[in-house]
């Protein structure tokens, strides 16, 4: 290889600098109006859609919510959303794999933000992208289902270490399948021992009680600590 | 795959930097950027994923890009010891502790570029 000459600049800049201005932004808009944005991410089937169909019209009680899907193509997932009263927008990113900070700026940027407690930006599905990028959420929470496999914890190691908290879907699956649901939660915690993990299955609605508690003690811990 | 993501990232940001510079610099030949394991990044991709982008870029056209990757290090929380992670667990190597810290392999900059010099 040839050895290329010339003046060497310094730049010691982070790569992700041009999403900051967005992220900052983003922050700054959903702390002015006292709002927790919380960044969905798991596979695609994990069963995001289905464990916010199950959780937020209980949350939505006392709580306003809104739910930003992002996916390739279709507006399924909002759509299934709308059908149960659940407020949702739509982003579609035909081939992106990911939501970006200046998509979710430009979506809430627009939004009637008024009395509003939570956002879920129900990610693309994909375990690798959506963890590398910062949409300026209060935390990401991973999703994994039970048909996954115990060792993708392991594969993904990013996503896992970043997030707040795990859920493990689909448990009223267990009984028909060859899993070791104990192997999941020590792949877990052999990737981050500090993340909260919730077994839960959206079709029965067990576990979904101490979702519900643990974003309602998120709000309040964050209205404290402002 | 996110290393195009990653790659416009770098082109964006290099971009701002020059932009942002009193002086123009001479013509990018190459770039360096500095990638911590953590970020599971397949060098041929962005490396592909660079030629693809810095083509369009007026600033970037023809340069090369550089990575130079860092391992994952975990400092142990229980028995204070920073080892490189070894294996799939973040667990200490010293202890098997499980509180570990990540201390390196997050990195994810550019670190530096090779100009031109200017007549």
């Amino acid at each position: 290889m040839t050895e290329k000459h010339g003046l060497t600049v310094k730049v010691y800049k982070n790569i992700m600098s041009s999403h900051e201005e967005w992220t900052g932004k983003i922050r700054a808009l959903l702390a002015k109006n006292k709002i927790v944005m919380v960044n969905i991410i798991g596979s695609p089937g994990c069963g995001k859609t289905a464990l916010l169909e199950a959780i937020l019209p209980r949350l939505m009680e006392k709580n306003k919510c809104m739910v930003l899907e992002g996916d390739v193509e279709t507006d399924r997932d909002a759509r299934r959303l709308a059908a149960k009263n659940i407020p949702a927008h739509q982003i579609v990113t035909q081939g992106a794999c990911h939501l970006s900070a200046q998509t979710i700026w430009n979506v809430i940027n627009d939004l009637d933000l008024a009395g509003l407690c939570y956002i879920f930006v129900e990610n693309v599905g994909n375990l690798v992208c959506p963890a590398e990028f910062d949409i300026g959420e209060e935390c990401k929470i991973a999703v994994l289902s039970v048909t996954e496999g115990e060792d993708k914890p392991l594969k993904y190691p990013l996503l896992f270490r970043d997030s707040k908290a795990a859920i493990l879907t689909k448990t009223d699956l267990l009984p028909y399948l060859d899993v070791n649901s104990g192997l999941y939660l020590e792949n877990i915690a052999n990737v981050n021992s500090a993340l909260t993990v919730f077994p839960v299955s959206a079709k029965t609605g067990e576990g979904t009680a101490d979702v519900l508690k643990w974003l309602q003690a998120l709000a309040e811990t964050l209205a404290k600590e402002a | 795959m996110h290393e195009f993501s990653i790659a416009q990232s770098i082109v964006s940001a290099l971009e701002m930097e020059i932009g942002a510079m009193a002086q123009r610099p001479g013509k990018v030949l190459e770039v360096s950027v500095v990638l911590g394991k953590m970020h599971q990044v397949v060098i041929e991709s962005l490396q592909m994923a660079w030629e693809a982008l810095s083509s369009d870029s007026p600033v970037l056209e023809g340069s090369s890009l550089v990575i130079k990757t860092r391992p994952v290090v975990l400092l142990c929380r229980s028995c204070g010891k920073a080892s490189e992670k070894g294996g799939l667990l973040f667990v200490c190597p010293a202890c098997g502790a499980r509180d570990v810290e990540i201390t390196g392999g997050r990195e994810f900059f550019i670190e530096e570029m090779k100009v031109e010099k200017n007549d």
